[in-house]
């Protein structure tokens, strides 16, 4: 066996169930279908802890859009210093997810680091409310800025435990299911903290922010809950790894930053897809509103409702798309689709009068499946070992991305109009595509490693399960 | 960096100009011996557009009260080309001297003529917020007319220059409370020679046969009224019989980069269906309600259905204009008027930054269009093609590849080791 299949082989354990003559005795509730890590059902279980695991994150996340003319009264704050909230979110991330992803794969490991990044995310919450109770905005920014370090490193190590506990499996369906639940997350606050606030204001607290401090601190509860989830799939997973035998990273594998100059063209050409893809979506839908309201003239509610629709259909479409790209396999291709007709979409926003309902209904269902296919690709042109780096180079870049593209696209509105804007979105998903193609091409002439339908994976995954045994036997 | 390129790339769009071109000759009290003329005030220009076959006649006026724009479309004989115009006889009290102010010399013939008067503006306290002029009775108190035959303008020739004609009010008169002083009402005409797009948004593209106006309202005391609001009426005359309906077109477009955020125009035609040969006022339905024009301080403008303008009691601001020089049978004429209305629900109104500031545009012909600039159309070629060429190629080299060699799972077979 070569070295590097011996790095893969504790993985590959936890695909072939009880391919190891010593068991061990599993007694009382860990011999039931809902605890034996053998089962799906254990699998299924874990994989709910997981959803939540950064539901709080998502939950906070957009704390300050969902009480922001609250906020900008009772805190007395400008515009800008608002915009500042998500400013001092995004920008660190740009390079701090890459150290992240990194640290998880060197020196926490997946464990550790999910608990110690959702330490982070509850730490800045907290802050961020205290700043609101004393009324100080340096310090909300503080909160901001430590949330987000720990927020978008979670998100890597929730992508690294999909990974590992679903490769093989219903990877992309998992994925789905995590992104459907970031939006839950995200819908369940835009909805609940006005309310909420409301209800306090009830109890006469002196002044607004006071009131405001309170409301946050409330949300800070939510990532209490998600670290919970951190301590518990921690336990689960050492459990898992214990019966199931699967390893740690072995010491002796050496993981060094400069191992990122390795990455294969294939990774490469992923994270173009990625970022030319969501600069597409997601800024667009920051504009999308008055861009609704201006060429077909909705009212503010009406355009509002439109401009969700990518969020509410993707919550809901992602796992099912999920579900079926498990069946059927072929990634590249669903790639290859999901960006086709997120094309088709802003060309029909750019050049049609078409109710936008149409096209931006399309759009969540393309998103959706690009969403499941894309992130799961990453983790069979990466090493497992590497898993956490790669997917926080790939965040990164994206938040690279989204940041820069933000502020571009607002000076091209202000300029140059909405049309040319979805030009320049069109363009963005042309380099997506080609990229996406390209990828294809590159992985063809490789093998088709990564295109692969769902039936001749099972054939090589049993094929491989025979030379195993084959080898033992032997031995 | 990206933003800065793709400016670049669109500020070499920009730069188209064809058409004709014509030569101006602008001139200050026609009839008056010297340029400064108080028998004249506040003031008459004329500009002369020689254009190849044809001659345009510009008179810009605020005499008697309405500022008046009136073109007059003529051929171009060999000499003799100037209008006959009186600026003393336009100011005159006497009937008969007004009526002959403005005349053709023999060899000078009409080809068209049309003009737009402003007559009086409205001013409206939107407690509703709706940017509705119409939803409030004009007898209610929440109204405040100024009627332009009261105001007072200052000297026309003291702002203007060759090819920009700045009339500014003095006075509303004393009966308004003097709201009005000085700048608060600003009226520019842009006169062109040529053909290109304007530099300040709304970008509209003019040519050699058109006039853009730039209407602005600021410092101006609202008084009680929480959230003021203006409706500015407007009369748009032809050369036709008064039974010629005019007719305003608004046409949607998927195209806004020149005036972002705006995907509609509209057009004032004097002769509908014979657009060639008539009158326009057009306009993209936006505004500003800062100096600094920008996307972000735009709001909305919108107009009232067209209505005669006996209807509406225009008639006799019209007989107060310099109108009434060129057409003395005004009443005979095509004409119809609107209000133009600036502002959008929960803008904060004329009262949040007491400034608003309009362009329209004023002109003969088929009004100009927007054209999707070869910018978009290069990007989006590039932008599908490049993949499109890309498949066709990939597939192409794939579909051999499988062809040639001879078991279609070997490949794979052989890869096996780093299945994970």
């Amino acid at each position: 066996m070569t070295d590097s299949q011996s790095e893969k082989k504790p993985l590959l354990g936890a695909v072939n169930e009880g391919d190891d003559g010593e068991e061990e005795v599993l007694e009382g509730c860990g011999g039931t279908m809902a605890c034996n890590p053998h089962r799906p059902l254990h699998r299924y279980l874990v994989l709910a802890i997981m959803c939540f695991l950064s539901f709080g994150s998502y939950f906070c996340y957009d704390n300050p859009a969902a009480l922001q003319d609250t906020m900008i009264k009772a805190l007395d704050i400008s515009e800008s210093t608002f915009m500042g909230f998500y400013s001092w979110y995004s920008w660190p991330n740009v390079i701090l997810c890459f150290f992240g992803g990194f640290l998880i794969d060197r020196v926490f490991g997946v464990r550790m680091g999910a608990i110690i990044f959702s330490l982070f995310v509850t730490a800045g919450q907290v802050l961020f409310a205290a700043g609101a109770l004393v009324n100080h905005v340096w310090l909300m920014n503080v909160g901001r800025f430590v949330f987000g370090i720990g927020g978008e490193s979670l998100c890597v190590a929730q992508n690294t435990y999909a990974v590992k506990w679903f490769q093989g499996k219903e990877l992309n369906m998992v994925f789905g299911l995590q992104l459907s639940f970031s939006r839950v997350g995200s819908t369940v606050n835009m909805n609940i903290m006005q309310p909420i606030y409301q209800w306090i204001t009830g109890f006469g607290f002196k002044n607004d922010y006071t009131d405001l401090g309170v409301v946050l601190m409330i949300g800070a509860i939510m990532c209490v809950f998600s670290l919970f989830c951190a301590l518990a799939l921690s336990f689960f997973d050492k459990r898992a790894d214990r019966i199931l035998k699967r390893a740690a990273v072995t010491s002796d594998e050496q993981i060094r930053i400069t191992d990122v100059k390795d990455f294969p063209l294939t990774f490469w050409l992923l994270s173009i897809i990625c970022v030319g893809y969501y600069v597409a979506v997601f800024p667009f839908i920051g504009l999308g509103l008055v861009f609704f309201e201006m060429k077909w003239g909705f009212e503010p509610s009406l355009a509002n409702n439109v401009n969700s629709l990518v969020y509410i259909i993707s919550a809901v479409a992602s796992p099912v798309f999920g579900f079926l790209i498990d069946r059927t396999g072929r990634n590249i291709f669903w790639v290859i689709l999901g960006t086709v007709c997120t094309i088709g979409c802003h060309a029909l926003l750019a050049f049609t009068f078409l109710n936008p309902y149409v096209g931006m209904s399309c759009m969540g269902l393309a998103y959706s499946i690009l969403a499941s296919a894309l992130w799961p690709i990453a983790s069979q042109i990466v090493r497992n070992s590497q898993l956490g780096t790669a997917y926080g180079i790939m965040q990164a870049i994206q938040n690279l991305g989204l940041a820069v593209i933000a502020i571009a696209a607002g000076a091209i509105v202000d300029s140059s109009g909405y049309l040319i804007l979805e030009v320049f979105f069109l363009a963005c998903l042309c380099v997506a595509l080609i990229a996406a193609v390209m990828l294809y091409l590159v992985d063809a002439s490789r093998g088709g490693k990564l295109n692969r339908s769902a039936k001749e994976r099972k054939r090589l995954a049993a094929l491989k399960e025979e030379e195993e045994e084959e080898k033992k036997l032997l031995d | 960096m990206l933003v800065k390129v793709f400016t670049l790339l669109l500020s070499f769009s920009y730069v188209i100009s064809d058409g004709q071109v014509r030569q101006m000759v602008t001139s200050y009290n026609p009839g008056c011996q010297t340029q400064k003329c108080p028998e004249c005030s506040p003031g008459v220009v004329y500009v002369q557009a020689k254009g190849d076959n044809d001659i345009l006649h510009y008179v810009v006026s605020a005499l008697g009260g309405p500022p008046t724009a009136l073109v007059i479309k003529t051929n171009r004989p060999k000499e003799r080309y100037q209008l006959n115009i009186n600026c003393k006889m336009m100011a005159s009290k006497n009937d008969t001297e007004r009526k002959a102010a403005i005349t053709l010399p023999s060899g000078l013939k009409k080809i068209y003529s049309y003009g737009v008067v402003f007559s009086r503006l409205f001013q409206y306290n939107d407690t509703a917020d709706k940017a509705d002029i119409t939803a409030y009775n004009i007898n209610s108190t929440k109204w405040r007319v100024y009627d332009f035959t009261e105001f007072e303008w200052q000297d026309i020739t003291t702002w203007s220059s060759n090819n920009l004609i700045v009339m500014k009010v003095k006075t509303s008169g004393e009966v308004m409370d003097a709201a009005f002083y000085n700048e608060s009402l600003v009226l520019q005409f842009h006169m062109f020679d040529h053909s290109d797009r304007s530099k300040e948004l709304p970008h509209l593209l003019y040519d050699a046969d058109s006039t853009q106006f730039d209407f602005t309202l600021q410092d101006i005391d609202t008084g009680n009224y929480s959230s003021a609001r203006w409706g500015l009426e407007t009369v748009l005359l032809g050369s036709d019989k008064k039974t010629t309906g005019m007719h305003i077109e608004t046409k949607k477009s998927i195209d806004d980069e020149y005036t972002p955020g705006v995907f509609e125009m509209s057009n004032w035609l004097t002769r509908p269906g014979n657009e060639a040969n008539g009158g326009y006022l057009q306009w993209k339905p936006v505004c500003y309600l800062k100096p600094g024009r920008a996307r972000s301080v735009a709001t909305k403008v919108d107009y009232t259905n067209l209505a005669s303008t006996s209807d509406v009691n225009v008639d006799t601001f019209l007989q107060s204009s310099i109108m009434y020089s060129y057409f003395p049978d005004i009443m005979s004429v095509s004409r119809s008027a609107t209000n133009f209305t600036f502002g959008l629900e929960s803008d904060g109104g004329f009262t949040k930054t007491n400034f608003t500031s309009w362009t329209a545009q004023l002109g003969f012909g088929a009004p100009p269009e927007d054209k999707v600039s070869s910018l978009v159309v290069g990007v989006i070629s590039a932008g599908l093609g490049l993949p499109v060429i890309l498949i066709m190629f990939g597939g192409l080299f794939v579909i051999i590849k499988k062809k040639t060699s001879k078991e279609g799972y070997t490949d794979l077979d052989t890869d096996r080791s780093n299945i994970q």
